[in-house]
């Protein structure tokens, strides 16, 4: 099979698990209902906007040309957000024709049902025997990431992918209402996606304009976060992350001001430090500041996605400050174009 | 900032030293009541905290805990910052903001350490006394350090600051670019010998591994009597075993009773500090791994979603009534993890956060600077 051919039979593989009325459809549903923390809706919602089920020729193309070649590759995976193994095991099958894939001991099933789905594929396997020129893909924390490279033999090529985190920037200067409410819109779609679990949901959202615009932003938010709360319930939260909550509340209701919503929390604030980023659960800090690069450069080997709206001139200079941040529009942060990997970082 | 607000100010923090001095009729409770009045009178993020739960501000319970990531966000002062005199830093990654704890004087700070730091530490009325860290360049913006200097002013009869020359020539500061400054402690030994006072050296935890690292092995005996205080365990892990650990190598190379080896617990957001009360000769008294908070500091270990207090005996995040904060955050929430304990707490490290359950990255992982 050619690569092209390989990615495409993975995508055909993606889109038959997926089917809502397929068995394996309502199988794998009902495994990410007891795993990932989000609500039926939410694990629809995240299929609906963060699956790569059609992608383009072209992006195909960029995908390929984006991994380097080898015989074999292995791919370590750790219990991602639901969706990742897809483009984790594209990646490998664009650049090998034989890949082995150990899967998270926490989400097995996923990859389970592509294999069951695509036989031939790639390999599922307990055992991880890199050897000289195969290609080693690996998502995890840092900790693990540095062991397993350490362990490899010589002539493997590593390609390790750790977690991080997403940012928004919206220059509001001038902004329509229409606009605002769009931006406002795009910012609590990619909040709720994953409930901010994902390495690219945003975790702190910088803001530009006058106190005006900015209230205004913060009123569009807390409306569309409470929108859509009563489509997509929000996930359980574990009592830690239920804590951070509780902290985060508080500090912003010290340090600006805080809207609840139901479920989430808005809140307002002029601090130019993005070292606070928000805990997971639909919580949005809109952090009102005056020059919007520096804190988020001071944070840019954590960010691996900017969520964007504002002028051209903004957005160079947001380009030049964090060349390896991937860059979209408010909304889009979740669906990065299928045209390597989401995470830039490794480059 | 009025005059008015400046006179109250001044009145609460002669009341509080005051009562540390055992010397006020007024009771914790009604003291810490009158500065959270105050501070929620004039500082409006203090004031939204109140309402958003519904305090009356009726009970040191009711008064709500300002979390220590407010230190890093924002200002928590009542005072404005033309009239700071020192602002202490936290320590912190290129990432991470710094928390800053600003203070108008530094007469309440000092006079509390003081009192404690003489009941935890000094068996005699003096001691030399010299510290495992730089010289300290004006304006000091580290509480240890500002405390450490506060030690040395008042337990060394022989230290003169501010640039001042001692008689015998002693370094004080005992650590460089190169590590600990053995040459340095040795003399220091000596002169303790000599004038036959007790050696008291301060540092953290971390210039005290240092230190063991550079004797390899080698015994540096103290003079009898000598305390060792230390401060400011790893903060992202448990430091249970490490505090125990680290005790009984310090025993063995300096040749003290274990006793004498004193764990200090001390925060940037706070103006008191707690110790362990097992050196010989001294007033506060309590076991290892206990750390004893002084009349005018309360700790109680609550629960982390509710903020309430957990059971006695179990495990809570550390809340502090600390009198010393006037002009700040008289009630602090910190993300260490205590347990209630022999009229003290232990420590038993730091609230991790939530554990990443996607690819996301956990909070503390930005603070670590490396993900």
């Amino acid at each position: 099979m050619t690569p092209q051919e390989r990615v495409r039979a993975l995508v055909a593989a993606a889109r038959e698990v997926t089917d809502k009325d397929s068995q394996v459809g309502k199988r794998v549903r009902a495994h990410w209902l007891e795993t990932t923390g989000l609500s039926p809706e939410g694990i629809e919602l995240a299929l609906e906007n963060s699956l790569e089920v059609s992608p383009s020729k072209a992006e195909i193309e960029q995908l390929i040309a984006s991994v380097p070649t080898s015989k074999r590759a292995w791919v370590l995976l750790s219990a991602n957000v639901f969706v990742g193994a897809h483009r984790a095991l594209a990646l490998a099958l664009a650049g090998s024709e034989r890949v082995l894939v150990r899967v998270s001991r926490r989400d097995p099933v996923f990859v389970a049902a592509l294999f069951e789905a695509c036989p031939g594929l790639f390999e599922i396997t307990s055992e991880l025997a890199p050897a000289h020129g195969d290609v080693f893909w690996a998502y995890g924390k840092k900790d693990t990431l540095r062991t397993v490279q350490a362990s490899l033999p010589a002539g493997v090529q590593f390609l390790g992918h750790g977690p991080g985190a997403g940012a928004a920037l919206v220059e509001l200067s001038d902004a329509t209402p229409k606009e605002m409410q769009t931006q406002a819109q795009g910012l609590v779609l990619d909040t709720v996606l994953f409930e901010q679990r994902g390495c690219l949901s945003p975790r702190g959202v910088v803001v530009t304009g006058s106190m005006d615009e900015v209230n205004r932003f913060a009123e569009c938010v807390v409306a569309e976060l409470t929108s859509i709360g009563k489509r997509v319930p929000r996930g359980e939260l574990s009592l830690d992350e239920q804590a951070d909550l509780v902290r985060f509340c508080d500090t912003l209701t010290y340090v600006g001001k805080v809207f609840d919503t139901e479920p989430g929390i808005v809140a307002l604030s002029q601090s130019t430090s993005l070292s606070a980023l928000t805990p997971v659960g639909r919580a949005i800090h809109i952090q009102h500041v005056e020059e919007p690069i520096l804190p988020l450069a001071r944070i840019g080997h954590v960010l691996t996605s900017v969520g964007f709206f504002g002028s051209e001139t903004l957005r160079s200079q947001l380009l030049r400050a964090l060349p390896k941040v991937r860059v979209t529009a408010l909304g889009k942060m979740q669906r990065p174009p299928f045209d390597g990997p989401v995470d830039l970082r490794q480059r | 900032m009025r005059a008015a607000t400046l006179e109250e100010s001044d009145a609460l923090h002669r009341e509080v030293r005051a009562f540390a001095a055992g010397q006020s009729r007024v009771t914790f409770d009604e003291l810490a009541l009158q500065i959270a009045r105050f501070q929620a009178e004039h500082i409006a993020g203090f004031r939204q905290l109140v309402a958003r739960f519904g305090s009356r501000l009726d009970s040191v319970e009711s008064i709500p805990g300002v979390p220590t990531d407010a230190f890093k966000l924002t200002r928590v002062a009542v005072h404005p910052p033309e009239l700071d005199v020192v602002r202490f830093r936290t320590s912190g990654t290129s990432a991470e903001a710094q928390g800053v704890h600003a203070l108008r004087s530094t007469l309440t700070y000092s006079a509390l350490s003081e009192r404690l730091g003489r009941r935890a530490l000094m068996s005699e009325e003096s001691a030399v006394v010299v510290a495992l860290t730089p010289n300290p360049s004006d304006p000091v913006e580290s509480s240890l350090v500002f405390m450490m200097r506060e030690f040395m002013r008042s337990f060394d009869p022989d230290f003169v600051a501010d640039g001042g020359v001692t008689e015998p020539p002693l370094e004080r500061w005992l650590f460089g670019k190169e590590g600990a400054n053995l040459t340095g402690l040795k003399r220091a030994c000596s002169y303790a010998k000599e004038i036959q006072r007790p050696l008291l050296l301060l540092s953290t935890s971390l210039a005290l591994w240092q230190l063991l690292e550079q004797l390899d092995g080698v015994h540096f005996p103290l003079p009898a009597s000598s305390v060792v205080m230390h401060t400011g365990g790893p903060k992202r892990r448990s430091s249970v075993l490490d505090l125990g650990d680290l005790r009984a190598r310090l025993a063995l190379r300096f040749e003290l009773d274990p006793c004498q080896i004193v764990a200090e617990y001390g925060m940037t957001e706070l103006s008191s500090q707690l110790y362990e009360g097992t050196a010989r000769g001294v007033s506060l008294k309590g076991q290892s791994g206990v750390f004893l908070p002084p009349a005018w500091l309360r700790v109680t270990p609550v629960d982390p979603l509710h903020l309430r207090p957990v059971v006695p005996g179990t495990v809570g995040l550390a809340r502090f009534v600390d009198l010393g904060n006037v002009d700040s955050a008289v009630a602090v929430i910190t993300q260490d993890l205590v347990r209630a304990r022999d009229g003290g707490i232990e420590l038993l490290g730091r609230q991790p956060g939530a554990v990443a359950r996607g690819c996301s990255l956990a909070i503390e992982a930005l603070l670590e600077g490396a993900e």
